[in-house]
């Protein structure tokens, strides 16, 4: 059988065809994901899971031999002080996950990208559209925590859901740092030294402890570190402390995912398109 | 040369001295052809010598070093997306999405084009059936054979009705039925004004199928026609191939045969060509040409006379086989 | 048939030829013996050990809940059973689905002498071995750091090692057995965070519900904290006894688990 002459698009000769641009191209790297992962909803829906686990094992578990903290004046248990703070850290992981493995895959891997930049899709389509997908991803997450913050009663139900949005800022500013390191790997293996960075910043970044455990020296290295502002945003916002002067954090991820933005559009064009 | 007149219109791709350097490497060494509306044109050449690069400057993903280069009237530098809506490519590796079904392999593509849903899986369907993969619509695509995988490539390349459809070897490794299929769809393809460019290593793929094609060697190419015009013009019409036993046969030794054949050519101002197994003569007429050469003493183990092929064209300009 | 003999044969040159194959094509594997062994628990120790265990040193003031002198000396051999938990989750999972479903290694393999189970076997044992050797580091960097109370300490790499070994071969055996990877996020998910937090490393099982430490008892995680403590505190004991009965018979089920898992999955492939 012949695909029907009929339903060939009369503009198709004649150039007029319609090219989508690129929203509509990022729209369309977010369906193509969307129908990959239909398959995977339980993985996703086991999600739900992974806050409750730490604030069971860390929070309480930890809380046990650490008891009350405060924070910003307040005292709070050791359950509601690292709950936001998981919650932040979460977000960076599920994202860095997406645009550091996940990528690296479609990249060298599979080729994916390869395939799909034969279409009218551009670089920026791709880039944006893998980056919202990955955010997106990652606010079903942080949606988990909200709910398991509210439900474990660690925290205002309004001042929860006003920490959200601080992780999907969270989520894009390391998703775009992500997709820029990939686009610098070489070998599976060189994410080893991503993960030297990652560790070690998560373990220092007062999601477990208040940055007063550290000696004045160690606090301003701290300081510098993206996931400490993400976490101090989110836990400021979750614990109803929020002032004018977290615009600090807001303004540092910001100018984070905008550099990485850029940049890992630019290195991925030079990649793909060699 | 006779170039065959190319049909008028403005040429479907337009290269002029089309370059392409990977650093110091020169892939592409300043090229020129053109390639009309509703053409089947192919490139041949060996192992590097540049086809599928060219086809990448065609298909806007691999930027050109320097030359000019318009496909479907447009620069690629500058309209790549346009471009792309109204191309059909079918890479030389198959690229296709494990995490997808066969039929939401082409849906989700599809999508890229900018088709609605309902009509991305009409469109999935009829083009399922066009390569005979309709009955594998739901499975996934990890176990189906290589050939499977190649046809399902191709379907997809298909499903924006392009009007330029690139083939970077397309039936290499697909089984001879599957081959048939192929160049039998290549050319309803072709009947509905498709214009097609594919690049093969077969020389019959080439003959069957491609109204023009050149030889490419190095990054350059080497020559232009239809496939009758290059057999008749660069080479002879019959070829003699002699091929001499081990020595361990009682047969003239190998090189001594081979040497005695060459000289006898020569003498009979036949040109000749020695391959490692064989050597070739080449002669307007077969039969003449053998008696000739039994007659200055030449004792082959075997010998066959055949009709010219654009693999001694190809022979017979680099020195070298087409397949490596 | 006789086929089916050679295909569970064990024999130490087999193994050997296998793991020879394996040593080269692992790339960087003194970079992540190293990065496992120093860099990382020297990462963990300092923030986690000195960092929190400031804090919780200052609240439990003198408090047994603990059973060590102070923090760091309780997450130190904590760290070292739960980085084997980590490994194991890491090396079992995609690296090993890659060696069988993409780069295909294997099927090669399974094509010359060597039988399926020597494969299964080898396979397992590369990853405890190169966790092992980081093992070695870990503990020298924790006699280092201070947490370490006793000569028997030297013991802690073995059973580190062992922890490894037993919790690789159930996930090699799992995976095998998958026909893509969409499962092994939710196993990370539902096995190795549930393991990385109740295994006792970081807090005592007294401070979670007691169906949760229950639960918790029965994993090569726990065993592997409680032995690697036991190993540093020098307080070794019949306790000690029963969680190496449990890493014999675990890991000999484990490991019938995994070979039957690659004999499949390699005459499929
Ligand atoms: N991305 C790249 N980077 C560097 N060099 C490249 C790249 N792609 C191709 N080349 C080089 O350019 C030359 C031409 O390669 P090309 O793939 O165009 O050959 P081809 O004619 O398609 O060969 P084949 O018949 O093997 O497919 C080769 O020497 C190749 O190594
Ligand atoms: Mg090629």
């Amino acid at each position: 059988m012949l695909p029907s002459t009929a339903s060939r698009p009369a503009t198709a000769h004649t150039g007029q065809t319609k090219v989508p641009g690129l929203f509509v191209g990022m729209l369309r790297v977010f369906e193509h994901n969307l129908i990959s992962y239909r398959r995977m909803w339980l993985t996703l829906a086991s999600g739900v899971f992974e806050p409750l686990m730490y604030l069971l094992g860390m929070g309480y578990g930890m809380g046990s031999i650490i008891g009350d903290l405060s924070f910003r004046g307040d005292v709070v248990t050791y359950a509601a002080f690292i709950g936001p703070g998981l919650m932040a850290s979460s977000a960076m992981n599920g994202t860095l996950f997406d645009t550091t493995y996940n990528f690296f895959f479609k990249l060298r891997e599979s080729r994916q990208y390869d395939g799909m930049l034969v279409t009218p899709l551009t670089i920026g389509g791709l880039v944006g559209g893998e980056l919202s997908w990955a955010v997106a991803r990652g606010a079903i997450y942080s949606a988990f925590f909200v709910l398991t913050l509210i439900g474990l009663d660690l925290a205002e139900p309004l001042h929860a859901l006003s920490a959200w949005p601080a992780t999907l800022l969270t989520g894009w500013a390391f998703g775009a740092v992500g997709a820029t390191l990939t686009s610098y790997a070489r070998a599976w293996t060189d994410f080893d030294i991503m993960e030297l960075i990652v560790q070690p910043m998560f373990l220092a970044s007062t999601a477990f402890f208040p940055l007063t455990v550290f000696p004045e020296w160690a606090q301003s290295i701290v300081w510098a570190t993206p996931l400490f502002h993400a976490v101090d945003l989110t836990r400021a916002l979750a614990l109803g402390t929020a002032g004018w002067s977290d615009l600090v954090h807001v303004a540092y991820l910001v100018v984070m995912g905008l550099v990485f933005g850029v940049l890992a559009r630019r290195r991925l064009s030079r990649l793909l398109l060699e | 040369m006779t170039l065959v007149t190319a049909r008028t219109g403005d040429p479907v791709v337009k290269a002029h001295n089309l370059v392409k350097l990977y650093g110091e490497h020169r892939a592409v060494d300043g090229i020129d052809f053109d390639i009309q509306p509703g053409e089947t044109f192919a490139m041949l050449g060996p192992n590097g010598a540049g086809k599928s690069s060219t086809m990448k400057m065609i298909s806007t993903v691999s930027p050109v070093t320097s030359g000019e280069l318009r496909v479907l009237g447009l620069d690629p530098a500058a309209d790549g997306r346009r471009i792309r809506a109204r191309l059909g490519v079918v890479p030389q590796e198959d690229i296709l999405d494990m995490a997808l079904t066969v039929r939401e392999n082409i849906t989700v593509y599809a999508r890229y084009f900018g088709l609605s849903r309902t009509e991305a899986r009409h469109r999935a369907d009829e083009l399922l059936q066009f390569v005979q993969l309709a009955d594998r619509a739901d499975d996934q695509v990890r176990p189906l054979s290589g050939g499977m995988k190649r046809r399902l490539s191709i379907a997809r390349s298909m499903v924006n009705n392009p009007e330029l459809i690139l083939l970077d070897e397309p039936t290499t490794g697909l089984d001879p039925q599957a081959r048939h299929l192929l160049w039998e769809r290549l050319y309803q393809l072709k009947r509905q004004g498709v214009t097609l460019l594919l690049t093969t290593h077969y020389m019959d793929e080439a003959e069957q199928l491609a109204d023009r094609l050149v030889i490419m060697d190095r990054g350059r190419i080497v020559t232009e026609g239809t496939p009758r015009s290059l057999i008749e013009t660069k080479c002879s019409r019959d070829v003699v191939e002699l091929r001499f036993g081990e020595p361990a046969l009682g047969t003239d030794d190998p090189d001594d045969g081979a040497a005695r054949a060459e000289t006898a050519a020569a003498h009979l101002r036949l040109r000749s060509e020695r391959l490692p197994d064989r050597v070739l003569v080449y002669a307007d007429d077969g039969d003449r040409a053998l008696a000739g050469l039994a007659e200055h003493d030449v004792s082959a183990a075997s010998t066959l006379i055949r009709r010219a092929t654009l693999e001694d064209v190809f022979l017979t300009l680099t020195g070298r086989t087409l397949v490596e | 048939m006789s086929s089916s003999l050679t295909a569970s044969s064990i024999t130490a040159g087999g193994l050997a030829r296998i793991l020879e194959h394996l040593y080269v094509r692992t790339p960087a594997k003194y970079r992540s013996v190293l990065v496992s062994g120093v860099v990382s628990p020297a990462f963990f120790l300092g923030l986690l050990g000195l960092g929190l265990g400031s804090l919780v040193d200052e609240r439990q003031n003198g408090a047994t809940t603990l059973g060590t002198d102070g923090y760091l000396e309780f997450i130190g051999p904590g760290l070292l059973a739960i980085s084997a938990v980590l490994w194991a989750f890491g090396q079992s999972l995609w690296p090993t689905a890659g060696e069988i479903n993409w780069d295909r290694t294997y099927v090669l393999t399974a094509a010359t002498p060597v039988s399926t189970a020597e494969i299964a076997v080898a396979h397992v044992a590369w990853i405890a071995i190169r966790f092992t050797a980081a093992a070695v580091l870990f503990t020298m960097v924790l006699a280092v750091a201070g947490a370490v109370a006793s000569w028997w300490a030297v013991f802690a790499p073995l059973a580190a090692g062992a922890t490894a070994l037993v919790l690789a071969s159930i996930i090699c055996g799992f995976t095998v057995r998958q026909e893509n990877e969409d499962t092994f996020p939710m196993l990370l998910r539902l096995g190795a965070i549930p393991m990385f937090l109740f295994s006792g490393a970081f807090f005592p099982l007294s401070g979670v519900p007691a169906a949760v430490g229950w639960l918790a008892r029965v994993t090569p995680g726990w065993h592997g904290v409680e032995l690697c403590r036991e190993l540093a505190q020098g307080s070794v004991d019949s306790h000690s006894f029963v969680h190496v009965v449990y890493f014999v018979v675990v890991g000999a089920l484990g490991m019938v688990y995994a070979v039957t898992g690659f004999q499949q999955a390699l005459s499929e492939a």
